[in-house]
């Protein structure tokens, strides 16, 4: 009795919180579908028989901006970017939880150290280098650079995780001969997939919704990702909401997608893998 | 170790350590270095300035003012982002059709791009935005969310809390589900009521999530740029400018690429100081609590 007493008060308190929460995205989503004058009339209505798809055929493709290139851009983006992340971080955090010098001792505490490197800090040296290296205004560029920034954050799930394996399995395997290659990516890598899944997906939203280094290493003529080019589509000044609705609703569709279908997994992998050792 | 294991080795640490070092720690030096000229990022001429940067950076007004409001954000989000999170945790550390609704609903937030979430708030809040219409329309006065300097600023916080508390959520889910329920029956047997196994049990044990909280919301905030960007444009006259924003701005476009570089050194001090000694405190409070 005092159970559902208790249960139902943790309801009255989350249900009109939630509601709350979810306003700000019901009023984009339903903003989306209206005319500029039904809009500032009654931002909450949804008038069926007046709904329209203007707004995003209008706001889609532009002479200056192409939501299907945004699209392009940043898959290509962040895919390469977590792909490769993967790849090198995961091997380089068998080394540095399997051997000890003092060498290694020195970059991880290096490696550690960039956790804390705000990414503003280093932007003005960053397109120096990539200048001197031709890499300036071009999605390899991006990627290489969000490779190095997102090192620290990925070597520091994986070392924890993979620490909480047993060496002895690493040792059977050698004594069958097997190269340390084989030992990793046959044996280890498939048990490291709880820290892989949280890796995968904090590592993609975050590159996805990057803002400011896009905006800066692609430079603001030809190449944009989806964050950074619906910034430059609304401007400053904008007030047409009809338009800015449509381009947060496509900007944001891939991933709200995603999450819906992925919704179980995604709340599991982010729980599970995250904090571990 | 044989040589084939050791080459083995040699390769699979080799392609990280070297990115890391070009795109991260070379950025890095070559910002201390440029602290230290006169250069305007362009001209080929250029000479040694000493600390003539960092004296005129000390006696910036807005450079102080700046680290002020990103102190203030920072102070506050974390604070409130970490009572919140423990909060919404405990409650949603059940079982229900309900509850995964609830948990969908507060990790939404974190999915979307600062951008995009920051123009629905601009399309809500600002002047001639959704809320200002409506209560026009009511006959009340217009509120100047982004348009008074200390509202501005209230504003970006509060936004900053709606769209970090999921994300907390989900590191204090995390270690709620590793305490082990034992502990609960034990302290149940001598009649701890709720508080108290909360204050006994739950929070101590918190501890290690704690630390991973505090930390990631203090390093958040005190990079905070993007909501910035898009809200108010560090505007009205600069009230709601942040040091990472600052850094920026100077750097590329008013042209005086040495002088970024030595706000962006006080920055990286500030934060690797404040990052370092909260760590360590949070670290010794882990080991007295565990």
């Amino acid at each position: 009795m005092k159970n559902t007493v208790r249960n139902g008060f943790r309801h009255l308190f989350l249900l009109p919180l939630s509601i709350m929460l979810l306003v700000p995205f019901y009023i984009a989503l339903v903003n989306a579908f209206k005319t500029k004058n039904d809009i500032l009339a009654s931002p909450f209505s949804l008038p069926i028989d007046r709904m329209t798809f203007d707004n995003f055929i209008r706001s889609a493709v532009t002479p200056s901006f192409n939501i299907f290139k945004a699209y392009g851009t940043s898959i290509l983006i962040t895919g390469v970017s977590v792909a490769l992340l993967i790849l090198i971080t995961s091997m380089m955090s068998f080394v540095f939880a399997r051997l000890h010098n003092r060498f290694l001792s020195v970059c991880y505490l290096l490696l550690l150290s960039g956790l804390m490197i705000p990414p503003q800090v280093i932007l003005i040296p960053l397109v120096k280098v990539l200048a001197a290296l031709g890499l300036m205004f071009t999605p390899q560029g991006l990627i290489l650079y969000n490779i190095g920034f997102y090192i620290p954050f990925t070597v520091f799930i994986y070392v924890g995780f993979i620490r909480t394996l047993s060496r002895e399995l690493d040792e059977s395997a050698k004594i069958d001969g097997a190269s340390q290659y084989r030992i990793f990516w046959s044996i280890l890598f498939p048990l490291l997939r709880p820290a892989t899944a949280s890796a995968v997906i904090f590592l993609c939203l975050w590159i996805w919704n990057d803002f400011i280094n896009p905006v800066i290493i692609l430079g603001s003529t030809g190449n944009y990702t989806v964050t950074t080019g619906i910034f430059q589509a609304v401007g400053q000044y904008s007030t047409n909401w009809d338009d800015v609705f449509a381009l947060v609703v496509l900007a944001s569709a891939p991933i709200f997608l995603l999450y819906l279908f992925m919704q179980r997994h995604f709340i599991a992998g982010l729980t599970e893998g995250s904090v571990k050792g | 170790m044989n040589k084939s294991d050791r080459w083995s080795f040699a390769t699979m640490f080799a392609p990280g350590i070297l990115i890391y070092v070009c795109f991260l720690l070379v950025p890095i030096l070559l910002l201390i270095y440029y602290s230290f000229l006169n250069w305007n990022g362009v001209s080929p001429s250029y000479h040694f300035a000493g600390l003539a940067n960092y004296m005129e950076a000390f006696r910036d007004e807005a450079f102080r003012r700046a680290l002020g409001v990103t102190l203030f954000i920072t102070v506050v989000a974390t604070v409130v982002v970490n009572g919140l999170g423990i909060l919404f945790a405990v409650l949603l550390n059940k079982k229900g059709k309900m509850t995964n609704f609830y948990r969908s609903v507060f990790f939404f937030p974190l999915l979307l791009s600062t951008v995009s979430i920051g123009f629905i708030w601009k399309s809500i809040l600002s002047y001639n935005g959704l809320l200002n219409n409506l209560l026009e329309s009511w006959g009340l006065e217009r509120i100047e969310f982004f348009g008074n300097p200390d509202l501005a600023v209230l504003t970006i916080t509060f936004l900053a809390i709606w769209q970090s508390t999921g994300f907390i959520i989900v590191i204090y889910l995390a270690g709620l589900q590793s305490i082990p329920g034992s502990l609960y029956e034990a302290v149940k047997i001598d009649g701890a009521n709720r508080w108290q196994q909360f204050r006994h049990i739950t929070f101590p044990m918190l501890a290690p999530s704690f630390t991973m909280s505090v930390i990631f919301m203090f390093t958040g905030s005190m990079r905070e740029y993007d909501r910035v960007a898009v809200l108010t444009y560090g505007g009205p006259a600069g009230a709601t400018e942040t040091i990472a924003y600052q850094v920026v701005k100077v750097g590329f476009s008013a042209n005086r690429l040495s002088y970024s570089a030595s706000l962006a050194v006080y920055m990286l001090v500030i934060v690797s100081i404040l990052a370092v000694t909260l760590t360590v405190y949070l670290r010794r409070r882990e080991e007295r609590l565990l």
